[in-house]
Order: structure tokens, then C-alpha cells, then sequence
């Protein structure tokens, strides 16, 4: 199995499609191709939700909540926001102003600028200045907009599901805290999230240092323990390690989802585009080896990708350490690594792995996945270290978390059993929801007293405290947060609480007794640390977003212990003899639930999977027909005699034996969207299992209806997304211009009285050779363009609405396949098709060749989506909006209009930037800049695989992308004249790989 | 009917002819023959249905419809093209699908379907205007058995304003020409 | 007389045949027999199955109406549309009831221009039938778009945005060639009615009817310069309702022809939706008349010869549209366009292929019986042959839009499954359909007895004993 991939590696994609096409067995397992004509005939309403999963019903029930969220959403908190980063007299109506800020998430602050009309904060995109982002964001940022207007926030305290007043709170709280005080806070225990934020550890050590004999305790269910374990065992101690992708010509990753799960996944993203963007033949790519179990959307980007089991990504790291250290002379620490018992093909690919590394020494890097145990980790470091990549591309700081959630849970969990518990704050996590299986946090949680839970929503853990506390969201309030590297930037809120909730920092100062705003306590804090308070030096950093002033980690130099790092491997835990194993992973839409509730990433398609509004056990088709099961039926999974039920979605080129189980769904508590999505994995995840366990799995009884927006996962052989190796492109630059299969037709019109030849004629190009498929351009679309959601059902009728989507296509056979991904907006077409077909002129051409949506012509007969070849219209089928609460609509983006049932709308090429910034330009009298306008797409891309500009101007970089050889348009035969076009996917693969 | 009833008193002004029934296509041919051979100029024949050679022999002229419905084709298939050319590419030129806003071979379909309308409207109009139709009331409808020409009968009638009419004399060549039932119709 | 015993043998049954002419009109009767017989329906209480059948036809035309406004409340959603397939049972609707719409004026005119006397039988009704039918395609693409009020905007009216509709769009081509032929049609229709109103008037026994019909009539006298003008418009409207008849279904067809989705995108379109047309069109005329001739005792009028010719003009219509959809298979693969051979493959063992089947089986072996005379003149067989045949015609409109369901870019593929809204819409339309037919049974004559006189042997006015010049004949 292992040789035919071997050998398919060097195929171009077009030709080794039909292997998996021509895979009948693929399509009994894994697609529906004759799916039942009546299935869906006699429903009744047609229109109705699936109601448990239903977004419109949701919407629906609204009504009730309305008062309330309606009255705080129409307020105008403009006035409390203060200060401006722009002065309050340059605040025009219409004119939309930027703030930069921060979000938490995942352990540290992504740099953030959002964008405000008239005080309500509508769209968030990267800050080109914080070192975490570089201008780009994914798409939990730009989603976590809707977070903030979502209807089922908590909006009060409450007492047993009773509402109360922060007042009554207080009361209930001063006798318990000065109880607390008179024993040193014993029996007090502090449950929250892992913080970026200086101000908010300040704030931690203060209350530790009120009560002394409290406990605090950080967990978050997707951590970084095994790195920083890692980090201990090789370096002695904790540290983080800032990898410059940029600087790499090979890249090892053994199960490190980099481009996306890792923290500062979007930095990696760019740096590591920067490697795969190509000019010209003379140009050289970096070469990425992905060692993996489930199908990322990094490995999809690999040059070469070994599947294997979770378990095994371990031995095979031991395995190239032993290859490196006994057959390309590098230097261990001495110690010798027994040779690993792997099948030949695998040995075969860890050689030249080896081979590669050892002829890049000082420019490729090891890096381990999250998932992998900490030996893994130190594994890698030592062999970074080895290979002479500490310096030149992996540098060591400080790592300020502890990072040992996974004891720490545990043991407040066994304090809590204990009694020794008898206060309990849960700061902002969901621990019933998220915390280990086998400590039953809900039963532990029955035995404190008293428990106080703070949270944006009254979710599960809430639900089982004494007292709920409603939380501000990151937009609402004042703090601060540090990038990867530790450059800090100021968190400050966009628009007053909506609600009346208090922020982690606000509810600790009322612990200590000292109430006090958060603006005040951040400034304090700063204050301390600069000395004296500079407002100057303030307002620069939140004008800027990053406060002033190297304020990042210091460097770390370290050598690893080598013979800590082998005596580590020798306790290793062997691998389970043989049975399947399940892995772990957060999910690309919720990450671990916290974003269950929010229907823009409900909607949004895995990655690679395309499932929307569920997730599901992904195996591979061989476990699948190992299993006896199709794709959605009912698995019954069991981890340490723990069992669920889950649907099993064939995922191709997955690891054989393994079963992945995606974190985030089955939430009980998440609100009016997210109760009862897809299934609680939570269930089987054990503090012995947190990423891998071995599992026992068999066929359940029943099948699950799994919906995709994709479900041909086949190129047929057509020749859509164009690829070849970096030896086809040097040998033949033109390669993919070559595919087109037809001269284009000529028109029988030459009397055209208008050309597209007057500057600016717009055109956008995507390279598919930096795309990684992340998602992050359809929620800022989404968010830019007010794209409705719609809801599992009918997106199980195809009718999702995204703008811009990404076709994800597996290429090769079916076991071993590779990925590719091309997103797809509109391609505004000179001869459009879909203008010749509208019987009154509700679509059609401007002079600078937008194909123009005319939403108050178009009579909805729907020929345009029709006769669209590339199927980029999306037609509001039903009244999707109807019954959208008022507080939603503050999310609303006032340039772009929202669209009505029976309306056409599409990819417009954000319209309202291009007007806006060309009106900018006309009242300065000036030129428009290339680059100066930025559709939402390519500004949230974090590889910039997007770039959109004028044609006509033979030095804007879109005209230069045409130009290249590697350009291509969908459909040339078609004579559509496409102004958006693609740049050739190229693969690196390696030539040693090739001859064997 | 009421015709037939209100017809009846017999007033002092002058009749609108004679008429007489016949029962065969033949027999009227026939008669028409006689008549006309007698020097009748004004006759004019009725039936059920149309009679080959029948308007020859009573020497009516051509129908002129076909010259109305060249018209109505004229007409309507330029002004089909004028609308589309005018709005179009005069009254609000937009650009749609890179065609050209006078794109002929696209508006070839509405101009030939406007021909076609308009000259059905001209054939069923024209036809009505030569008939002189509608026409609530005509003489010959005060004959009493006229309502079976719509059904199996066949009629000849001389009308007055023939330069050789005369009450008595019509009467007696039609029954020379075999009619039946001859009544004089009231004006 | 002895017509009778006349030996109506296929290969006999020349137009100018003496015997032919005798054999139009069975039991020799006389003029007053004849407008009798086809008056009585109109003029007699209706028998019991006429009121069972218009309360069929009237309660399904409920439910349309009510499909219909469930439809304008809440959306096109409740039908199973989606992306890619944005078209579904609406536009295969709207071409199956276009087609059937085609005989009528077909038998009309075209029979008319080549002299096949034997169509007075049946072009009254055919003629009826077409104008119902129209009107049911009508509402498909009416009802289709869901916001109906906004449909003003697609034709040329001078308005507030004063944006004039699109000319290049074949929807709009639509709205004029079904709009005219829906118009000429009637004019056509209403021009034969005349002659006959005239004798409804004549006949009429209360004054009600007397005056609707008269105003009907207009005072028709059947004078010899009435009977000549109105030969000679009569002559031409057949004339232009000829390529008109053409015309509509081509540009109909444009529809799919005009797009560049594989599997539309094809030049053989316009012959071959005429063709069809014209073939569902005979089929439905075959159902109704059988039904009709035997209820209204009309079996000399509509003779077992008449059926027989229809049955021959479907046996050639069906292997007209048997012999397109080889050479659609053929085209496809001579074109080497891959979308284009893999849309037809895909037809015949894709997702759709049992629609695929029915549609072959109904309209392209079923007509094939019509080879043995035993089957063309027996009643059963040709009714049944007849209402599978425009099953086959429903299916075969139905597998051409469902081209979309698989176009150029795999990642868009879909499946389209109807809802119960959009079979309930279909049902309701045949009631819609039914509804006007019965009415017309009931208040017009539902042959032209005009006509019919004219080709009877005692019409000739020359003496000898045979029918006169066919009516129209250029005198």
C-alpha cells in the first residue's frame, strides 16, 4: 500500500484522478450516488428545520427574548467608549471607524482591528502590526463579531437559574469572603482559562496573595501540556519555541496541524506561504513531510504525507532520530536510539526524511504536534538542536504558563471529591462540559458548597453552580493580551457591556474587595509597570495595537538534555499491540464548543470533511469496511469501558485503524443554535486518554444523515484545479495553460460598442499553491457581505449561501489520496452568462467589469444560477432573515444591502470597498494606489493566496499574477472571460522519493 | 326571433329585398344562375357553410384581407425590432453578457413573434371590418325561416337596391328558380 | 347511403380519394343530423359523468390555487429547488404543457394547409384543448418565480426605474412566442367558433342564451361575401400559425439551447422539441377524444379512420424523438467535449437514469405498437398508448432539466427531489386544465359543424355526388 504511494507521488493530479473516480468501492462506502428520489417528498412544511438542529426555528422562538436583548441591542453606548484612537470629531455617520484590539484565544492574544459604524462593532480583520497576525485572521476571530450580538449571552446574575442583581450577589458574596479571609482563603478554589493577559496574572497573584491558602487552578480542554511537558524534559524547563516557517526548507511535522490548530497557527500560515509562493521557475519551494493520522488541511498542503497511526507518529520520530544519528552523522548527545520496528515503506520514507533533514541542516525544522506526548516533543527539540535549526529557524522564550492543566483539573477535581473544596470560581471555562470523563466534574461539583461560575453563557457548568455570572464579551471590555512572542496589545472594548455582564478582571477585584472598572485596572496596572502612567504612551498603543517598546519574551538559549530526553522515551507507555486507537482533536468550526452557538461556524464546511453542523468519528475506508459501516452510519465507540454512539464519516487518505474524534459538539447548554449538534466526544475522554487511547469500536444500529456542501469529492478527470511538481514547471513553465482542452469559441458579436479596456478593470487572483483551505476568507465574507445562514436542513438541500467557497478535491486513490483545495467566488465573467439569461436586466456589467447584482430588479427566475458554469449564485429560497432579532442585526455591515426571499445575490467583490476607496480617492483628488483596495476574502487570508486589483495597470500585482506562467482560468474553452483566475498548485516532492 | 315578431306588422317603409329558401347547395347554385342570367345585379346568397364557386357566380369581387394582414406583418415585426433597438441601445443601453447592445440575432425571436400577432389581430379584425361585423340587426333576419341557414337551409335573397328590383317580379323569378318560403324583408 | 361499407384500407386513405371523402363522416347524415348531433351536448342537460368529472377537475383546480398561495407566502423553499438545480417540476411543467398546446394549431393549420379534410373531426377540440393547455403553461413560469407581483417588471412597461427588460434572454423570448401563440391561437379558435355560435344563436330556446350567443356571433349571416373574407382570414391565420407553431416550441427549446450547461447547450433542440410537441400534443387530443366521442355519442363524426391518422402521426413523432435522442448520444460523443459525454452517460446510468427509462420506454417503444393496424384501431390499446406517451413526454422534459444536477464543477453537484407542494402543483394544474375542458364541452360545440357540412357528399354544389372543394380553397 505504502509502495503505490511511493510511486504516485510524483503524478500529477489530472492523471491519477480516475483511481479514485473509477473507485466504485469509494462511492458505495462513501457517497451517495443514487440517493432515494422521494426521501425528503412528504415532509411537511417543505420548509421545515430540523428543529433540533435548526438555526430559522431558533430564530423563530426569538420572539419571546426579543424585549430584552432588543432594548440592550438598540442602545448607542458611543459616549462610554473612550478613548478614541481617532478623536471623536472625526466621527462621520457612515464613516465606519478602526479600533485595534485584542482577542484571547488559545492561550494567548491575537491582534485584532475591528471596525465600528456609528458604535456598533461589524466586522473584525487582522492587525497588520501585532506579529501574531501580520493583517490576517481564521475565522474564530472573525466570528466571534456574531458572538457578540448573540441573543443567548447571559445577560444577568443568577441565583439557581433565579435572575439577581450584581447587588444581591455582592451580598451574598462579603460574608463568604470574609469567612474565606479569616482562613487564608482555605477551601477556596479558582477554576479559569489559561491567560494571555499580564494584567489579569497580575490580578491572580494579588487575589493568591489574599488568600494564601486558595488554590488556582487553569484548564482548558485543548492545551499545550505535552509541549511544554516536552519542553521540561529536553530543556529543563518551560519553553516555548517561536519557529520562523519563512526560514525552513524542510519541514517536518509529526502530527502538528500547524497551519491551523497549533497557537499562532496564522503567523505559521504566512511564513510558510511565503516558502510556497513561486514567480518563476527560478524559484525554490520549501518541502513540507506531514507524519500524520487524520487528514489536516496541513497535510493536505504536504509534499509528502505518511498516514499512520497516533501512536506510531511517536515511533517514527524515534525511528528518524535513530536514522539521523546512526546513518547521517548527527551528533545525539551520545545516545543511541535503538532501531524502531516499522513496516519497510515507512522505514523507506523516514530515511529520506532523514536524507532531506541532514542536507538542510541550520534550514529545516521537527516540530510535534499538541497531540503528541511530551517524549515527542523533546524528541524533536533535540533533533532541532542537533540539526543545527536553534537559531536560524527555532528560537526559545520563557513560557509563561506552568502548563499542567491535566494534573491540575485532576486534582482540584479529587480536592473537590475530598471536601477540601468548599468555595469553588469557575472563571470563564465550562468544566462540566469539557473536563475529563473519568473525574465526573458534575458529581465532584454536587459536593462544594458553593460554586460561582462566570461565563458569557448560562451553559452546563452554569447551570449546575449556585450562582451564574453573566461575563462581558473581549469586545465589551477593557484588558490586555500578549502575542506568541509576547508583544502585548491593549484589549479595549468596542462598544459598551450589552448586557450586565463584568469581565474575569472586574469579578476578581470584587473578590479582593475592591470593585473597581477594568479600564481603571488596566491602566493601574500599566501605570506600575511603565513607573508612572504615560497617556501618550498609552494612546499609542491602543492607536497601534501593540504597546510600545520590545515588549516581547525574552530569547531563551538552551541545550537539550539528551539522556533526560532517551530516558524519558524509555518510560514510554509501548504501543497498544493492535485495535484501533481514537485520536482527539479540537474541530476546525467550535474548536473545543466554546463556538457551538454560533451559526457562522456551524455553517462553515470542515475543511476536508465538508460536514457542516455535526462532527463525526473520521476514519479511513479501510476501518470503515473493517467496521462493516458506511459513511454516516451509527459507530458505537467505547474508550475504557466509556461508550457513545457517532456517526463514521470516511475521510480518504486517513490512517488505517484509527478513529479521529472531533471535540466541541453535543453541547447540552450552548444555546438556541448549538443544543444538541452533532456528538459529545467529551464522553470518551479520559485523563489517561486526553489526545490518544486505544478503543474498541463496532457498527451501531442506524445511520445519521451527515450533511456536506460538497458531495462529489472527484475531479472526474477534468482539469479544474491544475497541478505539477516544481521538476514539471522548471522543465515546462506553461504546464498548466496547456490543460485547456478547447481554443476558446469565436463570438459572433464584434459590433460591441464597449471594451474592458479603461483603467481600472478589476481581477482577482488566488494561488493554489498557498491556499490552505482554512476557511478564513467565507467568514469574512460572511461577516463583510451579511451572508445569511441557513441551517443543517437546508444546506442538506444545497441551499447554503456562502459568497466564497473552497472546493476541497481528494486526489489520487483512494487510501493514499491527496488534497487540493480551490476556492471559488465569483469569477465576474466579461461575457457572463448569467447576464444573457435575465429577462430584466437585474444582473449585469459595469464599465469596470463587475458582474452587478441588482437586487431590487431581479424577479427571481433563476436561470442566472442556472446557466452559471461555476455555480458561484446563491438564491435566497426562503425568507431566511424573517424572524432575525434585532440585537443580530447589529452585526449587520450598513454598505451592503440584505437581501430579500426570492432575490439572487453573489460574490460581488466587496462593491462597498472598491466605491468606498474610490470615493476616498476622487475627494483627494488622487490616484487610486494598487493594493489600497482589499476585498474581505483576501484580507482575511492569512497566505495571501488572494489578491485583487486592477488589470489594467501593467505594475499592480494582480496584472504582474496574470502574467505568470502558472495562471489559468476555470472553463477557458467557455469563452466567459473570467476575471478571476488561479495560480497552478506545485508540489515539492522529493527526487530521492521519486527514483525509489 | 324577436326580429322575426317585431318584422312582422307590416310598416310603410320600403323593403330591403326578397328572399328565398332553397334546401341544396345545388338548388341555389342553380338559382343564383337563373337570376343573375335575368339581369339581377344585387342578389346575395346564404348558406351554412361556404359554397365553392358561389361568390363567382353571384359576381362578387376577391377578398381584400390579405392586404390588410400584410400590414398588420409590417407593422408589427418593425415595431417589435424598434422597441428592441430603442430601449436596448437608445432609451437605457446596459451592458450584458459582453454582447453588443443592438444585438440582432438575439432580438430576431420578439420581432418575428410581433409580425405574427399582428397580423392575426389584422386577418380577424379585417375580416370582421369587410363583413361589416358585429351587426346586431339585419333584414334578412326578418325572414321566418333564416334561422336554418345556420343549420340545412340555403338562401337567396334580391335585394332592393338592384336597378331592375320590383316586389312582384323578384318574387316571381325566385319561385321560377325553385325557391321556397318567399317573403319580403323589411328594411 | 351506402358510405358505411367503405374499405378503409391505410395506404387507401389518400386525401383526394373519392372513397376517402365518403368515409369522413360515418352513417351518412344530413346537414340537420349533423347539427344536431353536435349541438345536443350543448344543449341538453349534461349527463351524470359530465358533473362527476368537472368536480374532479374543479376540486384539483382547488388545490392548485391553494398550492399556488402557499407557494406566494412563504417561497420558492417549499419546492425542492436548490444549487445547482434551480429549475425543477415548475419548468418541466410549463415545456409539457407548452407541447401538448401544439396539436391543437397544429391540426388546424398545418392539416388545414394540406388539405386533410379529415381534421373537422377533431380541430375544434384540438383547438380548445391547445388554448387550455397554454393557459396551464402559463402559470408555471407566472407562479415560478415565487414574488409574482414583481413580474411586471419583465415586460416592456415605461416604469419608475425606467429599467426596460432584457431582450436577449430567452425567458423573454418566452413571454412574447407563448404570449402570441396563446393570443393567435384564440383569435384562430374564435374565428372557426363563429359560424357555429351562429347556429347556437339560431338554435338558442331561451332568451339567455339567445343573446350571449348572438353577442357571440356578431350578427354572422353566412352570406356568400361573409363566407369569402372569411375563408380568406381563416386561410391566412392557418397560413401564419404555421411557423408559428414551429416558432413557439423552438424558442421554448431556445430555454436550454441558448445556455452553455452540457446537455442544454445543443443545436438539435428546436426540431426536436417540435417534434415532441407535436407528438404529446396528438397524444393528448387521442385521450380526450376518445373519452369525448364516446360520452357525446359523436362515434360517426370522430370515426375510428380519423383516430387511426392520429395514431400514424404519433408512430412518426415518436420515432422523430427516438431518433433524437441517439443522435444526442451521437453529437455528444463526436463532439469530444468531456462535460458534454459524460452529461448523456451520466443520463442513461446516472442518478437519473429510471427517469431515463421511463422516458425511452413511453415515447419510444410504446408508439411502436402503432406498426399493426389491429392496434391502431383499437380503442384500449391507443388510450392507454396515448396517456403513456405523454408520460413519457412529462419525463423526458423532466430528464433534460436535470442536466443540471451534474455540470461542470463536481464540487457543485446535487440531486433535486421534489416536494409534495410541487406534485400537488402538477395535479392541480391537470385540474386547472380539466376544468376549462369540461366547460367547453358543456357551452361550445366541440365540432365544427361548418365544416363538417362542407366535406359531407350532399355539400357539393356541382351536381355530382361527391364533397365539396375542401373549405379555404382559394376561390
Amino acid at each position: 500500500m505504502k509502495e503505490e504511494r511511493v510511486e504516485d507521488q510524483s503524478r500529477p493530479q489530472w492523471r491519477s484522478l480516475d483511481e479514485l473516480t473509477g473507485s466504485p468501492e469509494y462511492r458505495q462506502y462513501a457517497e451517495t450516488e443514487f440517493p432515494d428520489f422521494f426521501e425528503e417528498t412528504f415532509d411537511f412544511p417543505p420548509d421545515a428545520e430540523n428543529a433540533a438542529l435548526s438555526r430559522r426555528s431558533f430564530l423563530g422562538v426569538m420572539g419571546a427574548t426579543l424585549a430584552l436583548t432588543g432594548l440592550a441591542g438598540c442602545q448607542r453606548p458611543l459616549a462610554k467608549i473612550l478613548p478614541y484612537s481617532k478623536l471623536p470629531e472625526d466621527l462621520l455617520p457612515g464613516v465606519p471607524q478602526t479600533y485595534a484590539t485584542v482577542m484571547p484565544f488559545r492561550g494567548m492574544g491575537e491582534g485584532i482591528l475591528v471596525t465600528s459604524n456609528e458604535g456598533r462593532p461589524t466586522k473584525i480583520e487582522g492587525n497588520p502590526d501585532h506579529p501574531s497576525s501580520l493583517g490576517a485572521t481564521h475565522g474564530f476571530a472573525q466570528a466571534s463579531i456574531l458572538e457578540l450580538y448573540d441573543p443567548d449571552r447571559s445577560q444577568l446574575p443568577m441565583e439557581g437559574g433565579a435572575a439577581r442583581t450584581w447587588d444581591e450577589f455582592n451580598t451574598w458574596l462579603t460574608p463568604k469572603l470574609s469567612a474565606l479571609r479569616a482562613v487564608g482563603g482555605r477551601g477556596l478554589a479558582f477554576l479559569s482559562l489559561p491567560t494571555a493577559s499580564p494584567v489579569l496574572r497580575a490580578k491572580r497573584t494579588e487575589i493568591l496573595s489574599a488568600f494564601p491558602n486558595a488554590r488556582w487552578v487553569d484548564y482548558e480542554p485543548v492545551n499545550r501540556d505535552n509541549a511544554i511537558e516536552g519542553s521540561r524534559i529536553a530543556l529543563g524547563r518551560p519553553t516555548r519555541q517561536l519557529i520562523a516557517f519563512d526560514q525552513a526548507d524542510v519541514i517536518v511535522s509529526l502530527d502538528s496541524d500547524f497551519l491551523f490548530v497549533e497557537p499562532n497557527s496564522v503567523r505559521h500560515a504566512k511564513d510558510y506561504a511565503h516558502r510556497r509562493r513561486v514567480a518563476s521557475e527560478r524559484d525554490t519551494m520549501n518541502r513540507l513531510y506531514m507524519v500524520e493520522t487524520v487528514f489536516s488541511i496541513t497535510g493536505s498542503m504536504a509534499d509528502h504525507r505518511l498516514r499512520i497511526a497516533p501512536s506510531q507518529v511517536g515511533e517514527v520520530a524515534r525511528a528518524l532520530a535513530f536514522s539521523l544519528s546512526a546513518n547521517h552523522n548527527t551528533y545525539l548527545g551520545g545516545q543511541t536510539w535503538a532501531a524502531v520496528r516499522l513496516s519497510d515503506p515507512v522505514l523507506a520514507f523516514v530515511e529520506r526524511m532523514a536524507h532531506d533533514l541532514a542536507e538542510h541542516r541550520g534550514r529545516s525544522i521537527v516540530i510535534a504536534g499538541a497531540t503528541q506526548p511530551p517524549e515527542v516533543h523533546a524528541l524533536a527539540m533535540a533533533l532541532n538542536h542537533a540539526l543545527g535549526n536553534v537559531g536560524p529557524v527555532v528560537r526559545y522564550t520563557g513560557e509563561p504558563y506552568p502548563g499542567e492543566q491535566r494534573q491540575g483539573i485532576a486534582g482540584l477535581a479529587h480536592s473537590m471529591d475530598t471536601g477540601e473544596v468548599n468555595f469553588l470560581v469557575v472563571l470563564g471555562g465550562n468544566p462540566v462540559y469539557n473536563a475529563p470523563a473519568d473525574i465526573d466534574f458534575t458529581a465532584k461539583m454536587r459536593k462544594v458548597p458553593d460554586v460561582v461560575c462566570l461565563g458569557l453563557y448560562h451553559d452546563e457548568s452554569s447551570e449546575k453552580a449556585s450562582w451564574h455570572l453573566p461575563e462581558t464579551h473581549f469586545l465589551e471590555t477593557w484588558g490586555d493580551g500578549e502575542a506568541w512572542d509576547g508583544t502585548r496589545s491593549i484589549q479595549q472594548p468596542l462598544i459598551a457591556p450589552m448586557y450586565q455582564g463584568k469581565s474575569e478582571l472586574e469579578v476578581l477585584s470584587l473578590f479582593l474587595g475592591r470593585p473597581a472598572d477594568a479600564h481603571a485596572l488596566v491602566q493601574e496596572q500599566y501605570g506600575r509597570e511603565w513607573g508612572v502612567f504615560s497617556a501618550s504612551r498609552w494612546d499609542r498603543a491602543l492607536n497601534d495595537g501593540v504597546v510600545p517598546a520590545g515588549t516581547a519574551f525574552a530569547e531563551v538559549v538552551a541545550t537539550p538534555d539528551m539522556s533526560g530526553t532517551s530516558a524519558a522515551w524509555s518510560r514510554r507507555a509501548p504501543a497498544p499491540a493492535n485495535g484501533l486507537e481514537v485520536l482527539f482533536r479540537p474541530d476546525y468550526s467550535v474548536w473545543d464548543g466554546r463556538f457551538a452557538n454560533n451559526s457562522w461556524m456551524q455553517e462553515l464546511p470542515d475543511p476536508m470533511t465538508k460536514i457542516v453542523w455535526d462532527n463525526a468519528a473520521l476514519m479511513s475506508l479501510k476501518t470503515a469496511k473493517s467496521l462493516g459501516v458506511k459513511d454516516g452510519d451509527l459507530v458505537s465507540v467505547s474508550v475504557a469501558n466509556r461508550e457513545m454512539e457517532i456517526a463514521a464519516c470516511v475521510v480518504p487518505g486517513m490512517a488505517d485503524g484509527s478513529v479521529v474524534l472531533p471535540l466541541g459538539y453535543g453541547r447540552t447548554r450552548a444555546g438556541r443554535v448549538g443544543n444538541g449538534v452533532g456528538f459529545n466526544t467529551y464522553a470518551l475522554r479520559t485523563t489517561t486518554g486526553m489526545d490518544i487511547a486505544p478503543a474498541t469500536v463496532k457498527a451501531g444500529a442506524g445511520h445519521y444523515s451527515l450533511v456536506r456542501t460538497q458531495d462529489h469529492q472527484a475531479l472526474e478527470g477534468r482539469p479544474l484545479v491544475r497541478e505539477g511538481t516544481v521538476e514539471e514547471y522548471r522543465k515546462n513553465p506553461e504546464f498548466a495553460r496547456e490543460m485547456n482542452e478547447a481554443p476558446p469559441p469565436i463570438s459572433l458579436y464584434t459590433n460591441k460598442e464597449y471594451d474592458f479596456t479603461k483603467p481600472p478593470q478589476w481581477g482577482m487572483s488566488i494561488d493554489l499553491n498557498t491556499c490552505i483551505g482554512c476557511n478564513a476568507c467565507a467568514i469574512a465574507c460572511q461577516s463583510e457581505n451579511n451572508v445569511p445562514t441557513v441551517g443543517k436542513k437546508q444546506v442538506k438541500k444545497n441551499r447554503e449561501m456562502h459568497w466564497i467557497r473552497i472546493d476541497r478535491y481528494y486526489v489520487g486513490d483512494v487510501e493514499d489520496a491527496e488534497a487540493v483545495h480551490q476556492p471559488i467566488p465569483c469569477m465576474q465573467c466579461e461575457n457572463a452568462p448569467c447576464e444573457n439569461v435575465c429577462p430584466v436586466n437585474a444582473t449585469n456589467h459595469s464599465a469596470d467589469g463587475l458582474n452587478q447584482m441588482v437586487y431590487n430588479r431581479c424577479i427571481g427566475t433563476r436561470y442566472c444560477l442556472n446557466n452559471c458554469p461555476y455555480k458561484v449564485r446563491r438564491f435566497n429560497f426562503l425568507a431566511w432573515r424573517k424572524d432575525q432579532p434585532e440585537v443580530i442585526k447589529m452585526a449587520m455591515n450598513p454598505d451592503v444591502t440584505v437581501r430579500m426571499r426570492g432575490v439572487m445575490e453573489k460574490c460581488t467583490y466587496c462593491v462597498q470597498r472598491i466605491n468606498r476607496k474610490r470615493i476616498e480617492a476622487k475627494n483627494a483628488q488622487r490616484e487610486l494606489k494598487d493594493g489600497e483596495i482589499v476585498t474581505a476574502c483576501q484580507q482575511a487570508c492569512p497566505t495571501e493566496a488572494i489578491v485583487f486589483g486592477d488589470l489594467k495597470d501593467a505594475e499592480s500585482r494582480v496584472a504582474k499574477l496574470k502574467a505568470q506562467e502558472r495562471s489559468y482560468t476555470l472553463l477557458e474553452e467557455l469563452n466567459t472571460q473570467p476575471r478571476t483566475f488561479y495560480l497552478a498548485r506545485l508540489r515539492n516532492p522529493n527526487l530521492e522519493m521519486e527514483k525509489a | 326571433m324577436s326580429e322575426k315578431s317585431a318584422a312582422r306588422p307590416s310598416a310603410p317603409s320600403p323593403p330591403y329585398g326578397v328572399m328565398a329558401e332553397f334546401v341544396t347547395p345545388a338548388d341555389l347554385m342553380r338559382a343564383t344562375g337563373r337570376l343573375r342570367a335575368r339581369g339581377y345585379t344585387k342578389i346575395e346568397a346564404y348558406s351554412p357553410f361556404p359554397i365553392h364557386g358561389l361568390d363567382r357566380a353571384l359576381g362578387h369581387g376577391g377578398s381584400k384581407v390579405p392586404w390588410i394582414v400584410l400590414g398588420g406583418a409590417v407593422l408589427g415585426a418593425s415595431s417589435g425590432l424598434a422597441l428592441q433597438w430603442w430601449t436596448s441601445a437608445v432609451s437605457y443601453p446596459i451592458r450584458v453578457g459582453g454582447k453588443p447592445f443592438f444585438s440582432v440575432p438575439a432580438f430576431v425571436p420578439i420581432t418575428f413573434e410581433l409580425g405574427v400577432l399582428f397580423s392575426a389581430f389584422a386577418a380577424l379584425l379585417g375580416m370582421l371590418a369587410l363583413n361589416r361585423l358585429p351587426q346586431p340587426y339585419h333584414p334578412v333576419f326578418n325572414h321566418s325561416r333564416f334561422h336554418r341557414v345556420t343549420d340545412d337551409r340555403f338562401f337567396l335573397a334580391v335585394e332592393a337596391g338592384d336597378p331592375m328590383f320590383n316586389v312582384e317580379r323578384a318574387e316571381h323569378d325566385l319561385s321560377d328558380a325553385g325557391g321556397l318560403n318567399i317573403e319580403v324583408l323589411q328594411a | 347511403m351506402s358510405t358505411a361499407t367503405m374499405p378503409p384500407e391505410p395506404r387507401e386513405l389518400v386525401p383526394d380519394d373519392p372513397r376517402r371523402r365518403l368515409t369522413l363522416v360515418h352513417g351518412g347524415h344530413s346537414f340537420a343530423d349533423i347539427t344536431r348531433m353536435v349541438c345536443a351536448p350543448v344543449e341538453e342537460p349534461a349527463p351524470r359523468g359530465w358533473w362527476i368529472g368537472f368536480g374532479i377537475a374543479f376540486a384539483c383546480l382547488g388545490l392548485f390555487v391553494a398550492m399556488v398561495v402557499y407557494l406566494v407566502l412563504v417561497g420558492i423553499g417549499i419546492w425542492g429547488l436548490n444549487n445547482p438545480q434551480a429549475w425543477g417540476f415548475d419548468t418541466t411543467n410549463f415545456v409539457w404543457w407548452v407541447g401538448i398546446g401544439h396539436a391543437g394549431t397544429l391540426i388546424s393549420a398545418i392539416l388545414y394547409l394540406f388539405r386533410q379534410k379529415w381534421r373537422t373531426a377533431i380541430n375544434r377540440f384540438a383547438e380548445a384543448m391547445t388554448i387550455f393547455a397554454v393557459i396551464c403553461a402559463l402559470m408555471f413560469p407566472t407562479i415560478h418565480v415565487g414574488r409574482i407581483w414583481m413580474l411586471w417588471m419583465a415586460l416592456p412597461i415605461p416604469n419608475w426605474e425606467s429599467v426596460w427588460p432584457q431582450f436577449r434572454s430567452p425567458l423573454l423570448w418566452d413571454v412574447f412566442a407563448v404570449g402570441t401563440y396563446f393570443t393567435v391561437s384564440l383569435i384562430f379558435w374564435y374565428m372557426g367558433l363563429i359560424p357555429d355560435l351562429a347556429t347556437l344563436r339560431d338554435r338558442a330556446k331561451s332568451k339567455i342564451r339567445w343573446l350571449v350567443y348572438g353577442i357571440l356571433a356578431m350578427g354572422w349571416r353566412g352570406s356568400a361575401r361573409h363566407w369569402s373574407n372569411y375563408e380568406k382570414a381563416y386561410l391566412i391565420l392557418a397560413g401564419i400559425s404555421t411557423p408559428l407553431v414551429l416558432s413557439v416550441h423552438s424558442i421554448v427549446s431556445f430555454d436550454f439551447a441558448v445556455s452553455i450547461i452540457p446537455g442544454w447547450h445543443t443545436t438539435i433542440f428546436p426540431p426536436y422539441f417540435v417534434a415532441g410537441a407535436i407528438f404529446s400534443g396528438f397524444a393528448m387530443v387521442m385521450t380526450l377524444a376518445i373519452v369525448a366521442r364516446r360520452a357525446f355519442r359523436l362515434t360517426d363524426i370522430i370515426t375510428i379512420d380519423h383516430l387511426d391518422n392520429m395514431n400514424k402521426i404519433m408512430l412518426v413523432t415518436g420515432m422523430m424523438v427516438g431518433y433524437a435522442y441517439l443522435m444526442e448520444f451521437f453529437i455528444s460523443w463526436y463532439s469530444g467535449n468531456r462535460y458534454e459525454m459524460f452529461t448523456f452517460v451520466n443520463r442513461a446510468f446516472g442518478p437519473y437514469a429510471w427517469a431515463y427509462w421511463i422516458m425511452i420506454t413511453c415515447n419510444v417503444l410504446v408508439p411502436q405498437i402503432f406498426w399493426f393496424r389491429r392496434n391502431r384501431r383499437s380503442i384500449p390499446v391507443m388510450f392507454v398508448a396515448s396517456i403513456l406517451i405523454n408520460v413519457g413526454m412529462w419525463f423526458e422534459r423532466f430528464v433534460i432539466i436535470m442536466s443540471l444536477s451534474r455540470d461542470f464543477l463536481p464540487s457543485s453537484w446535487g440531486y433535486y427531489k421534489p416536494t409534495w407542494v410541487e406534485i400537488c402543483t402538477l395535479i392541480g394544474s391537470l385540474g386547472l386544465f380539466f376544468t376549462f375542458f369540461f366547460l367547453f364541452l358543456r357551452f361550445l360545440p366541440m365540432v365544427a359543424m361548418a365544416e363538417i357540412k362542407n366535406v359531407l357528399p350532399q355539400a357539393d354544389a356541382h351536381g355530382h355526388g361527391q364533397g365539396g372543394v375542401p373549405a379555404g380553397e382559394p376561390a
